[in-house]
């Protein structure tokens, strides 16, 4: 299993999965940011500033961490950010879920028409969670056809290799 | 992997307040604009207001839940605008008057149709545009006159 989960193929495909995944989501968001900011305002957990702050910098920081991940660059910190993210955004969905709240995701669409969000969503999210946690697992290895070590090799960069075997 | 991140953090919070400033989306100021700006804004009503408009048939009331939710009960005389088949090329709502008050509500604080479906009166070229927040439940539990099924 331990093996399976450090194999290239399974690292390469999660990189490329989940670094799609935030690229796209963070891009959507920039190109719509007022309505994403409607969408957290709607989950009335914060207010005023702090969702100003919130929809103004959590679209670049989606687009940074997934073509960061997608680039293998810096990617140790990438995966980390990426994980917190899924945490707080389920945390988010599942309060949202149980205080009954019929608001929309915001986390692809900004259209409030698209519907309700349920538990789709948080198995939707828990999947996100199982393949940053497989990037996190490898996080301490050189990630094959990663820049960081291609171009920008580091001294923590000549610990643990990927078996590319 | 904590100093990559505080990187990444730094980055993303720089280029995220310059993009916003740069391309005019900076939140941070936009309230404070908006109560200057002429632009049509909607507002919150309270249920007693609601009450009033509708006594006096000051408003149309516009309801934004789905039809099946419209037929059980409505507030009397409201018209069915469901948001997820919003469409401003129907003859019904090219029949609204843009000019005159409108009043828009879903079930109640729980939903934020009523919200969504006020943007789009506003963008559709409505200027009194106002959001009955408290929606059908509150209408109902305050025993108010209502129309449809559970009349």
């Amino acid at each position: 299993m331990k093996s399976f989960l450090a194999h290239p193929t399974v690292i390469i495909g999660s990189r490329l999965f989940l670094g799609s995944v935030f690229l796209v989501s963070g891009i959507l968001k920039i190109i719509q940011m007022e309505e994403f900011a409607i969408s957290i305002v709607n989950y009335k957990l914060m207010s005023g500033s702090a969702v100003a702050l919130l929809a103004m910098i959590l679209p670049w920081l989606e687009v940074i961490c997934g073509g960061s991940i997608l680039l293998g660059l810096y990617y140790r910190g990438s995966t980390l950010l990426v994980f917190l993210m899924m945490l707080l955004f389920t945390g988010a969905v599942l309060t949202a879920i149980f205080r009954g709240l019929d608001i929309s995701c915001g986390c692809f669409t900004q259209d409030p028409a698209v519907g309700k969000v349920g538990w789709m969503k948080i198995l939707e999210n828990l999947g996100l969670i199982g393949v940053s946690l497989i990037l996190l697992f490898n996080a301490s290895a050189q990630w094959p056809y990663a820049l960081a070590t291609t171009f920008f090799p580091s001294k923590s960069d000549q610990g643990t290799k990927v078996d590319h075997s | 992997m904590v100093r990559e991140s505080a990187v990444l953090l730094i980055l993303s919070t720089v280029i995220g307040l310059g993009f916003a400033a740069v391309s005019g989306q900076w939140l941070l100021s936009r309230s404070t604009a908006a109560e200057s700006d002429s632009t049509p804004t909607s507002s919150f009503i309270s249920l007693e207001d609601a009450m009033f408009l509708h006594k006096k048939g000051l408003a149309i009331f516009i309801d934004a839940r789905h039809e099946y939710d419209f037929q059980q009960g409505h507030i009397p005389g409201a018209i069915n605008l469901p948001l997820s088949e919003f469409e401003t090329d129907t003859v019904l709502f090219k029949s609204l008057p843009r000019n005159k008050t409108v009043v828009t509500y879903c079930d109640g604080q729980e939903c934020n149709s009523s919200v969504a479906l006020a943007q789009k009166l506003l963008a559709a070229g409505f200027t009194n545009v106002n959001i009955f927040f408290g929606g059908w439940n509150e209408w109902k539990s305050a025993r108010a006159e209502i129309e449809g099924v559970h009349e």
